[in-house]
């Protein structure tokens, strides 16, 4: 547990451990702000202790530039080379919004997973991304009447072929996901509500076959679709000024007993979805590694009552190594401050805290 | 100000350069005032004579001092030219020594986020050039996996089709010397579906 005031630098030590191991950030998506204002980069080592073995993980962030990544002081030449290394769950309190939020939190939670599942995700993510925003720029290059529309068929060629490897991706992951979020509900929601969820592509006329496979289906079938319905919005595109179909616009619906729950459910029932989604995550990731991953819980632990932080407690067990950030103890049960070791975290530097210091503040924590 | 005007003037020239930050910037302006003036008067004089000499090539738009270039003057096979994006990927195809055609420099891909649209490129030269001889019979894409270069070869497709020229991009493929395992699941993919029969 690392406790501290805010802006003391804990949330720094979390996204740290979240760029060695997913790539990004959590908490901003412009680059340059990873970098310290005024400096030319930010260095982060790593070393990852396993039975027997030590892993060392490092990645320069440059204020402008490549990142450069080394896995036991190797260069490697690509970031997703070391992506899934160490695999983690981040669960922070936007986290808690998912399920109320809009789509786009929702598609940054599966991307972060997929890129753990299947590091080279990643990269058909990044270069979809960029793919659309050029041709996002070239509509409305050709609404301003500085680019002709003749150019713009060759940008729906890299949107199509990248835009189905994402899909198809997506639809895999959800394909294993959703029953274990399910499942994870039931549990702590003691079986009295039923949660159900599906991925709606932001490709229509997908085959319902290929939403729902395994595998996502054949990437042959969301190439298709994709290809059709960018020319069926062709003029809706050009009239709106950017990409209206496409990955970029996918959702995964929750439903809690038939009802959409983004509308229908309530704070806590919200607060237990999230929990469900995250606990999930974690099985999932446990299952493809081999090994626990991270579990890293930014100012968030707090937020959820006693019966919520004891049934993430017992899905922790004694292999999922925890970090936890917080301002104070008072909301935590007796049980995980019993088994922390807690640092404080003053203006950037982290000490342990003594005994003294401990009993103190063990005796403001409150939850019996 | 910490450094005098003419410091400053040197370090502020020096961090336009692509790559050169703040730190990098003032870390070479020490170096220069470190080394004697005949060092620093050869790296002057060689800026202003590559500056003043190098021009584009008429013909092919590589970068060269004579025009036509040397490589335009060359006894090479005029029916296969070979576009590229800048003069770089030239020369890393030219240390191969296997191809014998000619070369076309486009200065770029296709990038609207850049302001590079087809209008910016040496499309209008190439087209020039198709249109002056009926000599070339096949044009080679060599532009890269980027979503840039795949456009632009996606857009130089449709133009010189419908010209009656052969069109072939460079295959995907595995990295020579490599073994299968290390190769990327993208790499590997595009090969396997670009795959041949023996």
């Amino acid at each position: 547990m690392f406790l501290g005031d805010n802006a003391q630098g804990k949330t720094n030590l979390l996204e740290a451990i979240s760029l060695l191991s997913s790539g990004w950030s959590p908490f901003t998506s412009r680059e340059a702000d990873l970098v310290q204002w005024g400096q030319e980069r930010a260095i982060l080592r790593s070393s990852i202790r396993r039975a027997g073995t030590t892993t060392q993980l490092d990645m320069w962030l440059p204020a402008a530039g490549k990142r450069a990544v080394k896995l036991d002081g190797l260069p490697q030449r690509r970031l997703a080379d070391i992506l899934g290394v160490v695999n983690m769950v981040l669960f922070s309190r936007e986290d808690l919004e998912l399920v109320r939020g809009a789509p786009a939190g929702r598609r940054d939670f599966l991307d972060r997973l997929l890129v753990q599942l299947a590091p080279l995700y990643f990269d058909a993510s990044r270069r979809y991304s960029r793919a659309v925003a050029q041709r996002n720029t070239m509509l409305r290059q050709i609404a301003e009447g500085t680019a002709g529309v003749e150019v713009l068929e060759a940008w729906d060629g890299p949107v199509i072929r990248l835009g189905a490897e994402v899909a198809r991706r997506r639809a895999a992951v959800l394909a294993e996901f959703i029953p274990r979020a399910a499942r994870w509900h039931a549990r702590i929601s003691s079986g009295s509500e039923l949660l159900e969820g599906s991925y709606q592509p932001g490709i229509p006329g997908v085959a319902a076959e290929a939403v729902t496979a395994p595998d996502g289906g054949d990437t042959g079938a969301w190439t298709t679709a994709f290809a059709a319905a960018l020319a069926a919005a062709r003029a809706q595109d050009l009239a709106r000024r950017m990409t209206v179909t496409g990955p970029h616009r996918d959702d995964l619906v929750l439903t809690l007993d038939g009802r959409e729950a983004r509308s229908f459910a309530s704070t806590g029932q919200r607060r237990t979805i999230a929990l469900a989604l995250k606990l999930a995550e974690l099985e999932l990731l446990k299952e493809a590694s081999g090994e626990a991953p991270l579990l890293l819980l930014d100012d968030v632990l707090a937020e959820l009552d006693v019966q919520r932080q004891n049934h993430l407690l017992a899905a922790i067990g004694n292999e999922v190594q925890t970090f936890v950030t917080t301002t104070h103890l008072t909301d935590f049960t007796a049980a995980w401050i019993d088994r922390a070791e807690v640092f404080i975290i003053r203006a950037g530097a982290m000490t342990r805290a003594t005994a003294d210091e401990l009993s103190a503040l063990a005796r403001s924590a409150q939850i019996p | 100000m910490l450094y005098t005007r003419t410091l400053q003037a040197l370090i502020s020239e020096l961090q336009k350069l692509p790559g050169i930050g703040p730190k990098s910037a003032q870390r070479l302006a020490f170096h220069l005032l470190r080394q004697p003036e005949a060092e620093v008067r050869k790296l002057a004089a060689a800026l202003l004579e590559a500056k003043e000499r190098i021009r584009t090539c008429s013909r092919c738009c590589n970068l060269s001092e004579s025009d036509p270039c040397e490589l335009c003057l060359a006894p090479r096979d005029d029916a296969v030219v070979c576009l590229v994006a800048e003069p770089r990927d030239l020369v890393a195809l030219e240390r191969t020594r296997e191809f014998k055609g000619r070369y076309h420099v486009l200065g770029g891909l296709i990038s609207p986020m850049d302001g590079v649209g087809p209008e910016q490129l040496k499309i209008a030269e190439l087209l020039a050039r198709l249109q002056a001889t009926d000599r070339i019979a096949e044009v080679i894409l060599a532009l890269g996996s980027t979503v840039e270069g795949e456009a632009t070869s996606l857009y130089l497709t449709r133009l010189l089709k419908p010209l009656g020229l052969k069109v072939t991009r460079l295959a995907f493929g595995l990295p020579m010397g490599s073994e299968l395992e290390y190769a990327d699941e993208v790499t590997l993919a595009r090969a396997l579906v670009a795959r041949r029969e023996v």
